[in-house]
């Protein structure tokens, strides 16, 4: 896929990934890595980036099978920001897709 | 690349950086190999999906201006003890540079092995600090038999060693070379040398029942031990190298690596420690310590008076002699065990502690 697009997708991703539910840092960077082609390293650079914004939170799970686990929520801003985002994108995607 | 290989080069690639930003990488990649490997997929799977380590120092750029790349990593934040420790340090220093220059009397030729001469500086008996600069040199130090000062260094050895005098101060310098180059300096020195200033990048230093006022080293991955040596200020800077120390009694010691391991058997009034990921592992007498690591583990033996532990993921083992304590634990997740005698007190603030040992995710272990 080509970088430059991806680059200016990456954070809506994650900030869309985590509406639903509060998820830690592997199991988010699998599920997008997995479809993205996207290095995990690169996608905890995002959500630090994400994080010193305020867009997201973090808190520690003690974890039975080992060390806890960090957790990213989405806050209050983080949310209005994806959404918004999520809704230029969706417009902008299928204005390209008519044009293609 | 394993766990231990992607983990190094994160450090040495970090190195720059402030150390939150350090720690904040680094126990998110920690994090991915732990749960990567619970999954069953090997180290090499979890760092190909991690990715390049540059990204991580490229990408810092992008994200936010480095703040401050060059925060002091210690603080004395204040004087452990009212009265003591300049007074102390000055009367035990001088005791120990006594006891030593004593040792050094009797000392052997230990550990030379090659057959290259010693040549005789002259009017080195002037001579009162030592600097040596070279790139794979190995350096090692001994004291002098006769009084003078000498050196060996093979004749037809390339790079050529160039030797230069600075009022009384010497300097040996070599260009830098390829690692496989390997080229040995060796030194004896007189009572009259305190001050020893060396600077490498790969190359190791041994030093011998010496006793100095100033000894600054700096080798990026070269090993540094010394063995029955004492000095006032050491200073020591290595990125993987190692600094092994026996039999060792320093009055303030200040060692910055990042993968290098540091041990030390002896004395050291005053201690700054921090690595990356490097390990620790002090025994003997060391009143007042401020260590700090990331993922490195830390060992701690002797009576503390004033003991700082900070590690993010690194396990923390330390012994104690009998008698009464104070002690402040803090973790996010680390769990406190070990044999736990009755002098020791748990205290809830750190400023009443004899021992603050803070970690985010490692054990302490009495």
């Amino acid at each position: 896929m080509n970088a430059q697009w991806k680059k200016g997708v990456l954070e809506l991703c994650v900030l869309s990934q985590l509406r639903e539910k509060d998820q830690y840092g592997y199991e988010l960077t699998e599920r997008i890595s997995g479809k993205l082609d996207v290095s995990a390293g690169t996608l905890y650079l995002v959500l630090k980036r994400l994080r010193d914004s305020g867009y997201l939170e973090t808190y520690l799970v003690e974890s039975s099978s080992g060390p806890a686990r960090k957790y990213y929520h989405l806050t209050e801003t983080g949310r209005r920001n994806a959404e918004a985002d999520r809704a230029d994108w969706l417009e902008f995607a299928s204005k390209v897709e008519e044009l293609l | 690349m394993n766990r231990n290989e992607y983990l190094d080069r994160l450090a040495s690639l970090l190195r720059e950086f402030d150390r939150e930003y350090q720690q904040e990488i680094f126990e998110a990649v920690n994090a991915h190999f732990e749960e990567g490997l619970r999954e069953g997929r090997t180290e090499e799977e979890i760092a190909s999906d991690l990715g390049d380590p540059a990204a991580f120092a490229s990408g810092r750029e992008a994200v936010e201006p480095v703040e401050s790349a060059e925060e002091p990593h210690f603080r004395f934040e204040e004087e452990p003890r009212e009265e003591p420790i300049s007074v102390m340090v000055n009367r035990l220093v001088r005791g120990i540079l006594g006891k030593v220059k004593q040792e050094v009397g009797q000392a052997s030729w230990s550990f030379h092995v090659d057959n290259t001469p010693l040549q005789h500086v002259e009017d080195g008996g002037s001579v009162r600090r030592i600097e040596i600069s070279g790139g794979a040199l190995d350096v090692d130090i001994e004291p002098s038999e006769d009084g003078l000062l000498s050196y060996a260094y093979p004749a037809n050895a390339s790079p050529a060693l160039n030797l230069q005098r600075r009022g009384d101060t010497l300097v040996f310098s070599s260009a830098e070379t390829l690692r496989t180059l390997q080229e040995r300096l060796r030194l004896a020195l007189p009572e009259s040398v305190d001050e020893i200033a060396i600077e490498l990048s790969s190359g190791d230093v041994r030093i011998e029942t010496l006793a100095l006022s100033v000894l600054s080293l700096h080798s990026s991955s070269g090993d540094v031990d010394l063995d029955t040596v004492a000095v006032e200020e050491l200073t020591h800077r290595s990125t993987s190298g190692d600094l092994q120390g026996d039999n060792i009694r320093f009055s303030t010691l200040r060692s910055d690596t990042t993968s290098g391991d540091v041990k030390l058997d002896g004395s050291v009034l005053r201690c700054a420690i921090h690595t990356v990921s490097g390990d620790m592992d002090l025994s003997g007498d060391f009143p007042t310590c401020e260590l700090s690591s990331v993922s490195g583990d830390v060992e701690l033996e002797g009576t503390p008076v004033y003991w700082r532990v900070k590690t993010v993921s690194g396990e923390v083992d330390l012994s104690l002699p009998n008698g009464d304590t104070t002690l402040y634990f803090h973790s996010r997740s680390g769990e406190a065990g070990g044999v736990w005698r009755s002098g020791v007190r748990m205290v809830e603030d750190p400023e009443e502690a004899a021992i603050v040992v803070e970690t985010v995710s490692g054990d302490l272990s009495l």
